[in-house]
């Protein structure tokens, strides 16, 4: 048995920030999915945004009778190296926080769509909504690497009967 | 008799010339043409446990007359970079002063360098 969930919600993101068509240098930035936020040495290019699960599995709790709620916390890292740049930037690493953030918040109940979608069966997406993140996470930082992450919540409802 | 390091630079085989890029302030540099620079073997560097992300790893030996030579008062200090004439631009991250002569002044200074690439 497999259960599929996790990957096509990871895959619904990549779909969601790749739509982005974000840049860096006139060079669309590639957008992958992995099960760690990492750069794989001579496979993946210098800048890339990477998809990945959070480490803590989603929790289930009780919506409603017969309905159970997760939450999925998804991360979007932007990986980029940092030649002792510690100024410049800045104006560009905003704009791409921003606007994966307006992307994923966008999303309510009431404007009805969806950035993310799993498809058909006992679950459905309910809720995505920006979560917390780092602007420039600073260990990276001193390891010559720009490392940005934005934390993405998807809550899904799950009948259990 | 004082021991003269002054023209140990000349010892080593292969020198390379590299442009080194001396940080004057945030977000600025200012490049000399250092001859004589010496690297040791590149290494696969520190791994960062939470995400995997590695640096490569080479330790350039650069010394004091070549220094001047080319213009620079400056020493070098981490955060400046120096260019390889293979291409690769490297982060100084250490660096150690040594062979001190009789008045105390290093001769040569051993940069411990990464990459991110």
């Amino acid at each position: 048995m497999a259960n599929t969930v996790i990957d096509d919600v990871l895959n619904s993101v990549v779909s969601g920030v790749a739509s982005l068509g974000l840049q860096a240098g006139g060079v669309t930035i590639p957008v992958v999915k992995r099960k760690l936020p990492l750069k794989e040495e001579t496979i993946d290019p210098a800048t890339q945004f990477v998809v990945s699960m959070a480490e803590a599995l989603p929790r289930p709790e009780r919506f409603c009778a017969a309905m159970l709620r997760y939450e999925l916390r998804v991360e979007i890292t932007l990986i980029t190296p940092n030649r002792s740049d510690y100024v410049g930037s800045i104006p560009q690493l905003s704009d791409w926080y921003g606007q994966v953030r307006d992307k994923f918040s966008a999303t309510s109940t009431t404007k009805g769509t969806f950035p993310v979608t799993i498809p058909a069966g006992p679950a459905a997406v309910w809720m995505v909504k920006p979560g917390d993140g780092a602007f420039l996470d600073r260990p990276r930082l001193n390891f010559a690497y720009d490392y940005q992450q934005q934390v993405v919540s998807v809550f899904l409802l799950t009948r259990t009967r | 008799m004082p021991l003269d390091l002054s023209q140990a630079y000349l010892v080593p085989d292969a020198p390379v010339t590299i442009t080194y890029k001396s940080k004057t302030a945030p977000g600025a540099f200012s490049a000399y043409t250092v001859a004589n620079v010496h690297r040791r073997m590149t290494a696969k560097g520190q791994v960062d446990a939470a995400t995997g992300l590695q640096t490569r790893e080479a330790y350039f030996h650069i010394w004091r007359g070549p220094l001047a030579s080319a213009g620079m008062s400056a020493v070098p200090k981490r955060d400046d970079l120096l260019d390889h004439p293979a291409g690769v631009e490297w982060l100084v991250r250490e660096v150690e002063e040594c062979d001190l002569d009789s008045s105390g002044l290093a001769q040569r200074f051993r940069c411990r360098c990464v990459t991110p690439d």
